[in-house]
């Protein structure tokens, strides 16, 4: 039974195209998913979540087909979704706030639920403040929490809308061991802003621009599509790409080599960069 | 204080109940007031027991508080999950309790001071079940849409739960509004409007978003009771028999889509 | 490491380490000295149960004067005597019962071998020397004492008087 296998997948609002003929076909592992803003991250993880439907094309997911209402019950008792925008009833505590989402995945039995609440709560390290309010936890904690409630049941799909986001660097580290250690015997979807993340834990990184995917495969080859066009110089040339000022008082350029520019080791986030900006200079030479 | 500690051999004896009442009594004392014969007298205490007792504490402690309306449903054979979906994330529940409340209050006021304002109830009353489905939402269990859009639990039933809050103070309403009104079933007037645009609330939720629903709604349904008033001279326009019909056709309308909708996905209850 | 009146105020604020401390260190002795005095290990387990959750809920109440070890036990045995009332088949345990002296000599006593006065509580009967036990060693009130020995009130009170009679009795 394979994870996630999208053919020929669109879907748009209004006139707007958001998924333009996508295709996948994901195992078990971490896929990490990088874009712009506006990119259809969200709304591919949406579709993943069996939130939002296809316009066109197959989604199938745990090996079952996401437009079939009685399936998609099946594949929603095995799914753990992390959406984008957290919100939370006011009122509950940490708690109840995943034991609630524990009820809405019909997890009937209340002792058995309970046990599985603490254990996804000690997970992502929320035991002590679990009878606290939601509303008193910090930015970090919320997020941690909305893993937490995504992990209930031990699903075998996990949809992850940048869990990163607002963690600090030593939380995000110990989320991306956890979500690593996950993936080992299940499908893991991460989309995220942070090349760093994609770098640290995805063997795989699909991107996706204006509603396509434009590269699929290991980080390194999309880091390695660079080599060649990636400097190092004193000063900004007009004619690069891409330029800007690094830590250490030089410039780091995308594009042609400036003068007296020296050749560096391209970074996934060189690739990533460079492959966008290829993408959107393709796009507006068609219009 | 003291420096003498119980040994092994004696705590063992009275942990298993061999010594006699007084070495017993006198154990008992000393562990009272002695942290380390405490320590030490885990070793003959039973650990499973222990432990097992420490889980039930911890569950203890993680029962969710429950509200009196809750624990209400559960007495009226909901089960308890079904009873927290349809309690649990309505915390504006308080605020619409306040609403209908105020609203009975005003029909009472508007029943001392002439008939024509007791009217103004009748006109005001079909919005609140739609605001009570608006709070029962909430904001924050409206933020909490993605999850529940990506859970198995059946959307239906799940609608219905968190409408069911709604019911004791309509039902509150309808009473004053017998109270208040001339005539039982003209109280009764209101509620078919009432079913009806809560139930275009819920419908619309969904395209436009709960805010814009129901202010939508509310401003249609108070622009038809001025116009029924300016045509037909009195707010009981916007309750003749039309309107009557035309709303008894929507609820049983949505009813039976949602029906048919969940029908197919087999997944009702 | 936090004492016991630290570790309540803790609790107090809501931390859960704090309570799993205080479970640590006081469970085991309470689960014995509960298991010496009601044989139904289903009972005890929940007495214990409930007298941490009191603890937890109860902590912000607690004055902070006197041992908290005293305060948990006298929360465990009203437990177990509520406990014990919802199950009519019980029958009390004629357990360990108190030697009637000054604590301060308690010490004393186990050193020494208090002869005189442990052989005549040993030699009080059962009946007594459960009225003695729950009355003076698990600080009952005759109330109390009544509801868990399943007794009248005014039985507790004769019996107590008759025990403390025997044992001066003995040690004069």
């Amino acid at each position: 039974m394979t994870g996630i296998q999208l053919t020929e997948v669109s879907k748009s609002y209004g006139r707007r195209r958001v998924l333009d003929r996508v295709t996948l076909d994901v195992g078990n592992g971490v896929l990490g998913l990088l874009g712009p803003n506006g990119a259809g991250k969200t709304t591919l993880l949406r579709v993943l979540a069996t939130v939002a439907g296809a316009d066109a094309g197959r989604v199938e997911l745990l090996g079952r087909d996401a437009r079939d209402p009685l399936e998609r019950v099946a594949i929603r008792h095995r799914l753990g979704y992390v959406p984008q925008e957290i919100g939370f009833p006011r009122g509950f505590t940490a708690f109840e706030y995943v034991d609630y989402v524990g009820i809405l995945k019909e997890m009937t039995d209340r002792r058995a639920r309970h046990d599985e609440v603490r254990r996804v709560l000690e997970a992502v390290g929320l035991t002590t403040v679990a009878r606290r309010r939601v509303w008193r936890l910090s930015g970090g904690m919320k997020r941690r929490l909305i893993i937490a409630q995504a992990l209930l049941g031990d699903p075998r799909l996990l949809i992850l809308d940048e869990p990163t986001d607002g963690l600090d660097p030593e939380q995000r580290l110990r989320l991306r061991d956890t979500i690593s250690a996950l993936a080992e015997d299940r499908c893991v979807v991460v989309s995220t802003h942070q090349t760093e993340d994609v770098a640290a834990f995805c063997p795989r990184v699909v991107v996706l621009h204006e509603g396509s995917v434009r590269f699929d495969g290991d980080p390194r080859l999309l880091a390695a599509a660079a080599t060649g066009r990636v400097w190092r110089s004193d000063q900004r040339d007009p004619g690069a790409r891409l330029a800007w000022r690094t830590g250490d008082g030089g410039v780091r350029q995308i594009g042609s080599p400036p003068a007296g520019a020296t050749l560096v080791e391209p970074s996934l986030e060189d690739g990533y960069l460079l492959l966008v900006g290829d993408c959107a200079r393709a796009v507006k030479a068609t219009r | 204080m003291t420096v003498w500690h119980a040994e092994d051999a004696l705590l063992a004896a009275y942990a298993s109940g061999d010594l006699d009442h007084a070495r017993a009594a006198s154990v008992e004392q000393h562990l009272a007031g002695c942290a380390i014969c405490r320590t030490a007298i885990a070793a003959h205490a039973d650990a499973a027991l222990i432990a097992r007792a420490w889980t039930d504490t911890l569950d203890r402690l993680d029962q969710p508080r429950t509200a009196p309306f809750e624990r209400l449903l559960t007495r009226l054979g909901l089960s308890p999950s079904a009873a927290r979906l349809a309690t649990g994330a309505s915390a504006a529940r308080r605020a619409w309790m306040a609403g209908c409340m105020l609203v009975a209050g005003f029909a009472v006021v508007a029943r001392q001071m002439d008939g024509g304002m007791a009217l103004w109830f009748l006109a005001v009353a079909p919005l609140a079940p739609l605001t009570g489905v608006a709070l029962a939402y909430g904001p924050g269990v409206f933020s909490m849409h993605e999850v529940v859009a990506a859970a198995p639990y059946p959307r239906l039933r799940l609608m219905l739960l968190r409408c069911l809050p709604v019911l004791p103070m309509t039902a509150l309403l309808l009473a004053v509004g017998g109270l208040v009104l001339p005539g039982t079933a003209r109280a009764a007037l209101w509620l078919l409007p009432g079913l009806a645009l809560a139930a275009l609330g819920l419908v619309t939720e969904r395209l436009f978003g709960i805010q814009v629903a129901i202010a939508g709604l509310a401003g249609l349904w108070m622009g038809g009771v001025a116009i029924a008033r300016i045509t037909t001279g009195s707010v009981l326009g916007a309750f003749s028999p039309v309107v009557q019909v035309l709303s008894s056709t929507i609820v049983f309308g949505i009813v039976c889509a949602a029906l048919v909708g969940a029908r197919r996905t087999r997944n009702l209850w | 490491m936090a004492d016991d009146a630290a570790l309540i105020g803790l609790i107090a604020r809501g931390d859960q380490d704090a309570l799993a401390t205080l479970y640590e260190r006081h469970a085991p002795w309470l689960q014995v000295r509960l298991r010496l005095r009601c044989a139904d290990d289903e009972v005890v387990a929940e007495a214990l149960q409930e007298t941490f959750v009191a603890a937890w809920r109860g902590a912000g109440r607690w004055r902070g004067d006197g041992d908290v070890g005293a305060w948990l036990w006298g929360i465990a045995i009203r437990r177990l005597i509520d406990l014990l009332a919802k199950r009519p088949s019980h029958r009390p345990l004629a357990g360990v019962p108190d030697p009637v002296v000054a604590s301060a000599e308690e010490q004393v006593l186990v050193r020494v071998e208090y002869a005189a006065v442990a052989t005549a509580l040993n030699r009080l009967s059962p009946d007594l020397i459960a009225v003695v036990q729950a009355t003076v060693l698990d600080g009952l009130t005759t109330r109390e004492a009544a509801r868990l020995l399943k007794i009248p009130q005014g039985t507790v009170k004769t019996r107590m008087a008759r025990a403390r009679m025997l044992l001066r009795e003995a040690l004069s």
